[in-house]
């Protein structure tokens, strides 16, 4: 292996243990007897909770250990003499599992000698090929807490119960943690083996703790108060209990107090060691602060979101980021970021003073933090840093020297991160030049809510402002939104017209052919276009006027050449191309709209050609500006027309309602007579189906039939006049099932795929009969939804939501870990300069990127077109 | 399910146990003796010579370590009789590449 690195360091195998109480005390650097922390002076006591042979914290102090000052002492344990065993709530499941496994009387495992060496040699073999045994030891546990009378001594095992968090009960009487404590130290170390723990390591009897270490004070600091007063850890307030309960159960054993006395101090040291390592667990109230705080002990400290492994080791926190709710502005450009006033006064560059930029920062330095573009704080070169107040920024003004850093406020056209959560992909962080906004959201383009997968439903965003040059040129040239509209997932746009922009698009290139030359600048006015193309035609006055097309065409690049068809196609079974009768075969020649309406097809965010041309034709900024002057165009057209959606378009004419009900009324008697066949015994089965899911299958697939067929006689009473047509036929929002289930019927409510078909025994609602296998007792809705639901279609109704939102739940979660797991086993993985594919060692992957090595962002949704688009543009003409 | 029938293409799909038969017997192909490089999906396999390896390993400038690894065990390569150390070619079809090549140091 000459080539391949030899990696650095491995961990080649990680050990896990018990302490025993021998260890302990020799880490242990003192005893600690006494519960008081200081004397009277503020100096700390020896053997106390804080003495500083445990590492000192205070500046000025010097470790009675190491002699390290406060920060070069790493802190040292020291240790308390329980008066008596208790139980380490860390362990109580082994503890009862080791209970229950051995004999009461002579501690050996209830295994026959046969039994138990077979557990062992298997033992030995599943360690020897490197898997994990636990199956294995919980096998022999089972086996051995089944045993009733000890193979070995022949006393009958009584029945050991267990009482959360530390109690064990044995035929009802309690056993001490002495008692416990004695049977483990008799277990023989092959059974520990048997029982999966290292008798080295970890003895058993060292669960029950005799000896208690106590951590060092740099584990636990006191704080000084403003006031002079100290407050000590939580930690800190535990072990001050444990002590002090420690002394009161060693003086009443000492005065020879009554034994019921004894039992209740006992119990009283085991919660507070028991709430030292967790206070949350179950069957005991937690510790509190005299506030009614609960403390937080130590597996507080580890546990949960913001515990120390998911809050401080896995989780990073970044200075110069900002973080607040999003809303849309169509005005900004999709590479802008709307940054509201206080975070860009807040947010800083820095700017290294140089001859060319000094006066510049000099206005900066003077108009101080308050008012904007300001600056918070002056560097000087060696290394001081100086905040800019209202006090000193005129003196630092003029102090300002070549060398010297200042790091201002954010201010417009400045270079930021913009990322949205959960991020999936290369696109939920994108770089934004910065616009300074009034109020508190950021503001962005809704053209890039798809990439971020963002809404404005109270959607939170994070902003990270760049501190080097070189991350600001990375993130301008690589990360940059307009370097990110074609995803490399499928080789198209993922960024474009949304919801209305479609809508707004559609209407103006569809229906408007009459647009007066104020009205045609009013829409073009936010883009940079200023002058039109001669006229459509003249009006009787002489006016001039142009068509929607015409004025959609002044956006578009003028050397653009594209032929597709429309999201509104027909699929007819031969198109005509050109001379679609739909208007949905879209021509646009040397920049200019010919043919065809403009819809989700031409300009949608995952689906729009004429971005995908534009910037694979001319480049992203091309792009970049056809999106923006799309969109604005798109939002001023929709304005032109109006664009509402009412209950009154969900209306069908008599005829229709009686067309339909007469469908359905059909449906059911279909269904009827399949129900009457099937009882009579003389129906089919389906080919390798029984006869029940013959039945089922067929009564579906009338019923979809059926349901089909009312939402095309709605559809066929429905025309592109009505908005909610026009929304679903465009790709705007919608489909054609959503609005017949409005109009017309909402169909089959299924769970799994299947008729409804739980509930109450052999029915599933009440109001049925039993074995019912009609349509509306399986959750079929006859209604729509404007003509309303009965009480029994809405709640099959809600059985079939509910499904879907378990699923989707359900699904995020899975496909999440799934994400994370392939991420964390590609993500060092790097494409080379020759296309082969290495990992960090080296090694090859692939020797080819896909096996062809193709950028897919470059290629045309992930299909051959190229070469055809090519020799096409050539010769000219179509080729096959 | 899947199932052989003569010319050693994979067909998918719901046969009734009575086609089976005929399937089975007049198969035309004897599936004890089948090898499994005949099935449509297994691309082919062959063993590298040391001239042909030299070329690739200098190609991409790498060592015999750093390739693909493929288990001795493995059907495939006892199927073509790869001995530990062998370097195994697959030439697999490829949409958009037409064919494409892929190297696999044999390993225990
Ligand atoms: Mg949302
Ligand atoms: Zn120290
Ligand atoms: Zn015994
Ligand atoms: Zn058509």
């Amino acid at each position: 292996m000459a080539n391949v690195p030899p990696i650095p360091k491995r961990i080649s195998s990680i050990k896990f243990g018990l302490l025993s109480p021998k260890e302990i005390r020799k880490m242990s650097s003192t005893p600690i007897i006494t519960a008081d922390t200081y004397d009277d002076d503020g100096f700390p006591i020896d053997m106390g909770l804080m003495d500083t042979k445990l590492g000192v914290i205070d500046p000025g102090l010097r470790c009675k250990t190491c002699s390290g000052r406060a920060g070069e002492c790493p802190g040292h344990f020291g240790h308390i003499e329980l008066v008596a065993p208790v139980v380490h709530v860390g362990f109580n499941k082994v503890i009862r599992k080791l209970l229950r496994a051995t004999c009461r009387k002579c501690s050996k495992i209830l295994l026959e000698p046969a039994q138990k060496q077979h557990f062992l040699d298997q033992l030995i073999g599943i360690e020897e090929i490197g898997h994990m045994p636990d199956d294995l030891i919980n096998e022999a546990y089972k086996e051995a807490s089944k045993v009733k009378v000890c193979p070995y001594c022949n006393e009958e095992q009584l029945d050991i119960k267990f009482e959360k968090p530390t109690e064990y009960l044995e035929n009802g009487e309690k056993l001490t943690p002495t008692e416990i404590r004695d049977r483990f130290e008799n277990i023989p170390d092959e059974d520990i083996r048997v029982i999966g723990m290292d008798p080295k390591n970890a003895r058993p009897e060292w669960m029950i703790l005799t000896v208690l270490p106590v951590p060092p004070v740099t584990v636990r600091p006191s704080i000084t108060l403003e006031s002079g007063q100290r407050s000590e850890d939580d930690l800190t307030h535990k072990l001050v209990d444990i002590i002090r309960i420690n002394q009161r159960f060693q003086e009443n054993r000492e005065a020879g107090a009554p034994q019921l006395i004894i039992e209740d101090l006992w119990e009283l040291l085991q919660y507070h060691v028991t709430t030292f390592f967790d206070n949350s667990v179950s069957g005991i109230p937690p510790a509190r602060h005299r506030s009614g705080r609960p403390l937080k002990t130590l597996s507080q400290r580890l546990k949960g979101k913001e515990g120390r492994f998911r809050g401080s080791l896995s989780g990073k926190r970044v200075n110069f980021s900002a973080r607040t709710v999003i809303s849309p502005d169509p005005n900004l450009s999709i590479n802008e970021v709307g940054v509201p006033m206080p975070i860009a006064r807040t947010l800083t560059m820095p700017a290294v003073v140089t001859p060319r930029n000094i006066e510049q920062l000099k206005i900066y330095v003077r108009n101080g933090e308050d008012v904007h573009p300001g600056a918070n704080y002056v560097l000087r070169p060696d290394g001081r840093r100086i905040k800019v107040t209202n006090v000193n920024k005129d003196d630092l003004a003029e102090k300002l020297e070549f060398g010297w850093t200042v790091e201002r406020q954010l201010k417009d056209g400045d270079i930021v991160l913009f990322n949205r959560q959960p991020s999936l992909h290369k696109m939920s962080i994108m770089a934004h030049s910065v616009k300074v906004l009034p109020n508190k959201t950021f503001r962005l383009n809704p053209a890039v809510c798809p990439p971020y997968n963002a809404d404005f439903d109270g959607d939170e965003m994070n902003m990270h402002a760049l501190q080097t040059e070189e991350s600001r040129a990375e993130a301008k040239i690589l990360m940059q939104v307009q370097e990110n509209i074609l995803s490399p997932r499928f080789g198209g746009p993922i960024i474009g017209g949304i919801h209305d922009h479609i809508s707004g698009l559609f209407l103006l290139t569809r229906y408007e052919d009459h647009i007066s030359a104020n009205d045609a600048y009013d829409m073009l006015r936010k883009s940079d276009i200023r002058e039109l193309p001669s006229p459509a035609g003249y009006d009787p006055d002489g006016k001039p006027y142009w068509t929607g097309k015409q004025i959609f065409s002044q956006i578009l690049p003028k050397n653009l050449n594209a032929q597709f068809t429309a999201q509104v196609c027909s699929h007819c079974d031969t198109c005509k191309k050109e001379e679609c009768p739909n208007d949905a075969y879209v021509v646009i020649r040397d920049g200019e709209l010919i043919k065809g309406t403009i819809d989700e097809a031409a300009i949608g965010a995952f689906k729009g050609k004429v971005q995908d041309r534009i910037i694979k034709e001319i480049g992203p900024e091309a792009g970049a500006r056809f999106i923006d002057n799309m969109t604005m165009l798109a939002v001023r057209a929709i304005m032109r027309t109006g664009l509402s959606f009412g209950i009154a378009d969900e209306d069908i004419p008599k005829e229709a309602r009686i067309q339909i009900n007469e469908v359905l009324g059909k449906a059911e008697g279909a269904v009827q007579n399949l129900i009457k066949s099937y009882q009579n015994k003389e129906l089919e089965p389906l080919p390798g189906r029984t006869l029940d899911e013959t039945i089922e299958m067929s009564i579906m697939q009338k019923l979809g039939k059926a349901r089909d067929e009312t939402g095309n006689i709605a559809d066929s009473h429905m025309g592109l006049e009505n908005s909610a047509v026009i929304m679903a036929r465009s790709g705007a929002r919608g489909s054609i099932l959503n609005l017949t289930q409005m109009a017309a019927c909402v169909g089959q409510q299924a769970v799994r795929g299947e008729r409804i078909r739980r509930g109450y025994a052999g029915r599933t609602l009440p109001h049925f009969e039993k074995g019912d296998l009609g349509s509306d007792a399986h959750g079929f809705v006859k209604a729509s939804y404007k003509s309303g639901l009965n009480p029994t279609e809405y709640f099959f109704h809600a059985i079939g939501g509910r499904e879907g939102l378990v699923d989707t739940a359900v699904r995020t979660s899975q496909s999440g870990y799934l994400q994370r797991r392939l991420v964390n086993a590609l993500q060092d993985l790097e494409v080379q300069y020759d296309l082969t594919v290495r990992d960090t060692r080296g090694v090859l992957v692939q020797f080819k990127f896909g096996e062809d090595g193709i950028n897919p962002t470059k290629s045309d949704f992930s299909k051959p077109d190229t070469i055809h688009r090519i020799v096409r543009s050539v010769v000219n003409r179509e080729v096959a | 399910m899947f199932f052989i029938i003569s010319g050693g293409k994979a067909i998918r799909g719901k046969i009734r146990p009575d086609k089976f038969f005929e399937y089975f017997i007049f198969g035309g192909k004897d599936l004890t003796k089948f090898s499994l490089l005949d099935h449509e999906s297994v691309p082919k396999h062959e063993i590298m010579s040391e001239g042909e390896l030299k070329s690739v390993l200098s190609k991409y400038s790498i060592e015999k370590e750093q390739l693909p690894k493929i288990k001795v065990q493995d059907p495939v390569s006892k199927e073509i009789g790869a001995v530990v150390g062998d370097v195994v070619k697959i030439t697999r079809k490829s949409q958009t590449a037409g064919e494409a090549e892929y190297y696999r140091l044999v390993i225990e």
